[in-house]
């Protein structure tokens, strides 16, 4: 894998291909993944009665979506990257430069409206790049990504230096308050939603996601389907760049500020939701409903182990052990990862 | 005395059988053919065999012993050694490398010794008489027949007590040169399952034989008692003759459609022109490696030519080619997928608008295209790796028909194919073409091309160096002339 | 043929990469070397050499695995969870301090053969499961050391960064681990697991036991790993939960300034050292150079992609000036 240019499927898959594809209902064993989540999803609420006395509850539901909602943006772009069979590693910089370029943008005097937009522009360009390297050259998008990443990073530190906290615009910062309410449900919620239909439509309803599903197939059959590879890996990119982009700008918001390190956590849960939530790493599967159910899955989680006042290091046991249980759980499930 | 019993094995992958209740027995020291179409089961045997795959039912016993299923360890150590028809060395290793594995020479169990490995793999090329390959070179730099020959020496180098080949003369230059080997191992002992589909072969060495059709063993015979048509028909389930859709007539063929003026792509292409008409359907027949990838896939847009040009006509169509490629499972499908995503994707201009998918008209457009192939609605919803080959290819086919090419490109078309489907893709190509479009067709088989083509090009060396037409289009002559024995056009 | 050449053809391919590698480091440091006045000493030189040695022992472990085709984030957790074991029992129990590496260090072959068993038996993706391990094992060094902390005997840290001599015992551990590559590239498993990360499939139906060959090179680099951790924990006489997290990004680079081919089946463990030489250098040229320390990531980005860019390169100036006459079939899809 992990090349932006995916292999055709030559190489055995690691069961022998005696392991056939499963018959009978079955058969649409990549819904059933993202259906899996969704049910564990539910499961895992009234079970946060263990966690803590005072859940399940309304708002731990509203935090899960609200805090959700960062990670389901991110592992949006992250999974039309892994789609297409490639992996984006410049996650962290491109919401570091999202939420950089709007605070500081919106301290020079432009308008915070105006600033949003040219970050996300920036980021997207950023992808872009990502994409015109891998498709170009077909450099393997593990490293293109990677390399990308830390030379913005290294741009971000170089031209931040002494003040790299930046402060978000009030109307920004006002957004995420949980006052802030739209028929009594916080805007971040119906960001929440907003982004989720939006996610579900671009990857299941736009010709790039068909394209995107054939691309991480196969690059070689997609050609053969007129498909333009190149036109396509720079698209995805990009618009996983412009995802991240806007996961930086509402990071801004919702803590009123932030620093170069905002986007640090997010790379791992990133990559951590678009696996749980059932999408192959090789490319080729997996759907933007499972993606969903992963983060908040792994929001909720976090937000559980949080909640039982249990060492940061039993909070990341933990939520490794998820993602190994819910890779086998797949595996279980349909025979095939 | 029988050496090799195979009982009752059956294996489904998804929705396809691919060998139901098949039983062969072969004895030491003879050569037992194994005959199919392709997609007949002859591959997936083999790769019960070999442990590959394990079966879902049936048992295997080789020399008396049991064979445990599913352990490519121990088909080895049993004894069986396999020449497989996707040639099964890693590119990156050497000759010498794949002639030795597993069993790699050490110094001391520590290091490779090249030293060794060399001389080991040296004496094995000399003894079967294969000492023109260079052991130190890598897999990958070697021509398709080189790797046959080294996939065929590595079987025989491992004193298998049963050899079993898998279309072993596909790419070789010099089929004798195989004969010649498995002679001299039959005659030390060993029995060797020989798998073709070219009945010239099984008569030239089969003492024995099984026909396999569809999955099932469907008749079992011995040398000379059978004639090749007899073979065929087992082969195909009907006689072949009446196979072929009706030609074209002088009439109904219209204007130049495809005009190759020189067209110089790859390596291996040098000059080859060419005019195809509406309504004509023009094969290419030509050996491994005489520049018939190069001049499709360099019409197809995926090969920048070098020079020469090429001229499509403004009508009939909506592009100008479009091309059902060699291997569908890695170049055509999708196969994460299901069908109807594999039929519709060229075409998403006629089920979106501004980049929306209107998932009706997708659904709509998907079983229009499958009813123009013959492809039963529930298909469309499978996985298209569950489908069989037959219906994989057709998906391909009328995917690449649906496009609406002005020149429609088929490269091998009936390669895994089954023959009631092979059938279905000759009525299929015939009516594309007497719509008034332009067909070239690749082959590797020249009875395909002599009875479905109106005119057959003979490809030789990457240049055309005969035509055949009319009364001239005979199996023999297009043979004599893709072998370079022939000159001009031959009428 | 003769004992060098015995020695020196390898049963896979070529040995471009390690030269081009070789190059790439010669320039990196050598540039270091040239601006600089003051790492022109012996001193100066053991320094380097010991700042290098924790990520070429890690980008060897993860060049094993990405040779059978595979990606091992676990790294950082086992650097991680060595780190802080080991700063949290040497100094409690210096008498025991060999005892303490050989444990670390079966632990970290512990958790390679559990990533290996995860990633062949059970048939998961090495990225994601190794993904998972990763995250646990960096939850189990949080609980053992929750912020940075312990210490380590002072002796233990000089005997691993100290020189002997004129001779850096750094350089002597990097050219044991060098000739433990090699060793094993041209051992019968490190032949296998180059075909097994060329093509899988074909490795099985040549007979090489596929699944094994797998498991040996997870185990082997988690084992790596763990050493690569004590090391580390030399040179910053501490623990620190995080430690290896830098360590998930900078293997990846050392092994693309390596050559190190990402599909697998292909480049050299020796390569991966020589680039996580060039990685360690970069930093130093900057500060030589007097640019400011923000810019080292750009700099190590740059390289990286022109270290990719640099096989392309030179195949394309190859194939302009000679045609290509013995090329195989087929044509680029």
């Amino acid at each position: 894998m992990t090349s932006g240019i995916t292999e055709p499927i030559v190489n055995a898959p690691r069961s022998a291909d005696s392991q056939s594809a499963p018959t009978g209902p079955r058969r649409d064993w990549m819904r059933n993944q993202a259906l899996i989540v969704w049910v564990l999803l539910l499961l895992c609420l009234p079970l946060s009665r263990l966690a803590s006395e005072s859940f399940p509850s309304v708002s731990l539901v509203a935090n899960v979506l609200i805090l959700g909602l960062f990670l389901a943006v991110i592992a949006f772009g992250q999974g039309l990257v892994v789609l297409t069979g490639g992996i984006d590693l410049s996650v962290a910089s491109s919401v570091a430069l999202g939420a950089y370029l709007t605070g500081s943008l919106w301290a020079a005097g432009i308008p915070a409206v105006v600033a949003v937009i040219l970050a996300v522009v920036a980021c997207t360009a950023v992808g872009a790049i990502n994409g015109l390297v891998i498709s170009r050259f077909g450099f393997p998008a593990f490293i293109v990504t990677l390399a990308v990443g830390t030379i913005l990073a290294s741009v971000l530190l170089g031209v931040a230096r002494g003040a790299p906290a930046q402060r978000s615009p009030e109307g920004l910062a006002a957004l995420f308050r949980q006052e802030t309410t739209l028929i009594g449900v916080p805007v971040a919620i119906w960001l929440f939603l907003v982004m989720a239909a939006v996610g579900l439509f671009v990857q299941h309803k736009t010709t790039l996601g068909l394209r995107a599903y054939a691309l991480g197939n196969s690059v070689p059959a997609a050609r053969n389907a007129r498909v333009n590879v190149a036109r396509v890996t720079v698209s995805v990119y990009g618009v996983a760049g412009a995802a991240y982009g806007l996961a930086g700008v509402m990071l801004l918001g919702y803590s009123s500020g932030a620093d170069l390190n905002v986007g640090e956590p997010w790379l791992l849960p990133s990559i951590a939701a678009v696996v749980v939530g059932g999408a192959a790493i090789r490319g080729g599967s997996g759907t933007y409903s499972g993606t969903l159910a992963g983060a908040l899955l792994l929001t909720l989680i976090g937000i559980d182990i949080s909640a039982t006042g249990l060492a940061e290091g039993y909070k990341q046991i933990v939520y490794g052990a998820v993602i190994l249980i819910a890779l086998l759980g797949s595996r279980l499930a349909g025979r095939r990862s | 005395m029988t050496h090799i019993e195979i009982r009752n094995v059956s294996k489904r992958f998804g929705a396809t059988a691919a060998l139901s209740d098949v039983s062969m027995s072969v004895e030491t020291g003879q050569i037992h053919g194994l005959l199919g179409e392709n997609g007949a089961g002859k591959s997936t045997l083999m790769k019960v065999l070999s442990g590959v795959v394990r079966p879902d039912a049936g048992k295997v016993n080789i020399g008396g012993h049991r064979l445990q299923l599913g352990s490519p360890r121990a088909s080895r150590e049993i004894g069986l050694a396999m020449a497989y028809q996707e040639l099964s060395a890693p590119p990156n290793i050497t000759v010498a490398t794949k002639l030795c594995l597993p069993k790699l020479p050490t110094h001391f169990g520590f290091a490779v010794s090249q030293r060794q490995l060399t001389e080991r793999a040296r004496a094995r090329l000399r003894e079967w008489e294969a000492d023109h390959l260079d052991p130190h070179a890598v897999i990958s730099a070697l021509s398709l027949a080189a790797r046959q020959e080294v996939e065929i020496v590595a079987a025989l180098s491992s004193s298998p007590k049963l050899l079993v080949l898998d279309e072993p003369t596909a790419a070789l230059s010099d089929p004798n040169w195989l004969f010649r080997q498995l002679e001299r191992v039959t005659a030390a002992g060993a029995a060797v399952i020989y798998i073709t589909h070219k009945l010239n072969e099984i008569n030239a060495i089969c003492d024995t034989g099984t026909v396999l059709r569809n999955g099932r063993a469907v008749a079992g015979f011995t040398r000379g008692e059978l004639s090749e048509d007899e073979l065929v028909e087992l082969m195909i389930g009907r006689s072949f003759n009446h196979a072929f859709p009706a030609k074209a007539d002088q009439s109904s063929i219209g204007e130049v459609v495809l005009d190759v003026s020189d067209l110089t792509a790859g390596v291996k292409l040098s000059g080859v022109s060419m005019k195809v008409r509406a309504g004509e359907i023009v094969g290419v027949a030509g050996l491994e490696g005489q520049g018939q990838r190069e001049l499709f896939y360099a019409l197809a847009g995926e090969l920048r030519p070098r020079a020469g040009t090429v001229t499509v006509s403004a009508k009939p169509g909506t592009v100008d080619f479009s091309l059902v490629p060699e291997e569908r499972k890695s170049e055509a499908l999708f196969l994460q997928m299901r069908s109807d995503f594999n039929l519709t994707l060229p075409l998403t201009s006629q089920f979106s608008r501004a980049s929306v998918v209107s998932r009706r008209r997708e659904r709509q457009l998907s079983e229009k295209v499958a009813s123009e192939v013959n492809l039963a609605p529930k298909m469309l919803t499978q996985r298209i790796a569950d489908l069989s080959g037959g219906n994989q290819q057709k998906v391909v086919f009328g995917r690449a028909v649906a496009q609406s090419p002005r020149c429609l490109l088929l490269f091998d078309p009936t390669r895994g194919v089954d023959a009631a489907t092979k059938l279905e893709i000759y009525k299929m190509t015939r009516e594309f073409a007497a719509k008034g479009h332009a067909v070239l067709v690749y082959s590797t088989e020249i009875p395909e091309l002599v009875g479905l083509c109106d005119r057959v090009c003979s490809l030789y060396g990457g240049q055309i160096v005969a035509e055949h037409t009319a009364d001239g289009l005979i199996e023999s002559s297009v043979m004599r002339s893709v072998l370079g024995r022939s000159p001009e056009v031959v009428r | 043929m003769s004992i060098v050449e015995s020695l020196t053809r390898r049963s896979i391919g070529t040995n471009r990469e390690t030269r081009i590698a070789l190059i790439v480091f010669v320039a990196c440091y050598g540039a270091v070397l040239f601006v600089t006045p003051y790492e022109r000493n012996s001193y100066a030189f053991n320094n380097f050499a010991v700042l290098m040695t924790p990520l070429a022992i890690a980008a060897v472990g993860t060049t094993l695995v990405l040779i059978t085709g595979g990606f091992d984030l676990s790294v950082a957790g086992t650097i991680s969870l060595s780190n802080v074991i080991a700063a949290t029992t040497m100094a409690k129990h210096p008498d025991a301090i060999p005892l303490i590496m050989l444990i670390v260090i079966a632990l970290g072959l512990l958790i390679g053969l559990v990533n290996g068993l995860l990633v062949v038996r059970a048939g998961l993706q090495s990225l994601a499961v190794t993904l998972g391990t990763f995250i646990i094992l960096t939850g189990i060094a949080l609980v053992v050391l929750p912020a940075p902390g312990g210490e380590v005997p002072e002796f233990f840290a000089l005997a691993l960064t100290d020189p002997l001599g004129p001779v850096p015992i750094a350089l002597i551990v990097l050219l044991l681990l060098a000739g433990a590559c090699w060793a094993f590239s041209t051992s019968p498993i490190g032949v296998a697991a180059y075909a097994v990360g060329a093509d899988r499939q074909a490795a099985l139906m040549s007979g090489v036991r596929v699944g094994m060959v797998e498991i040996v090179c997870y185990t082997l680099a988690g084992g790596l790993y763990a050493a690569a951790g004590l090391y580390l924990t030399a040179i910053t006489a501490s623990g620190d939960p995080n430690a290896g997290r830098p360590f998930l990004l900078t293997c990846f680079a050392a092994m693309a300034l390596g050559l190190v081919g990402f599909r697998g089946g292909s480049g050299s463990a020796v390569a991966a050292i020589l680039g996580a030489g060039s990685l360690v250098a970069l930093p130093k040229l900057l500060f030589a150079a007097g640019v400011e320390d923000f810019w080292s990531g750009a700099l190590q980005g740059s390289v990286i992609l022109i270290a990719l860019a640099i096989p392309v390169i030179t195949m394309r100036l190859a194939a302009s000036r000679r045609p290509r006459t013995d090329v195989q079939e087929g044509v680029p899809a």
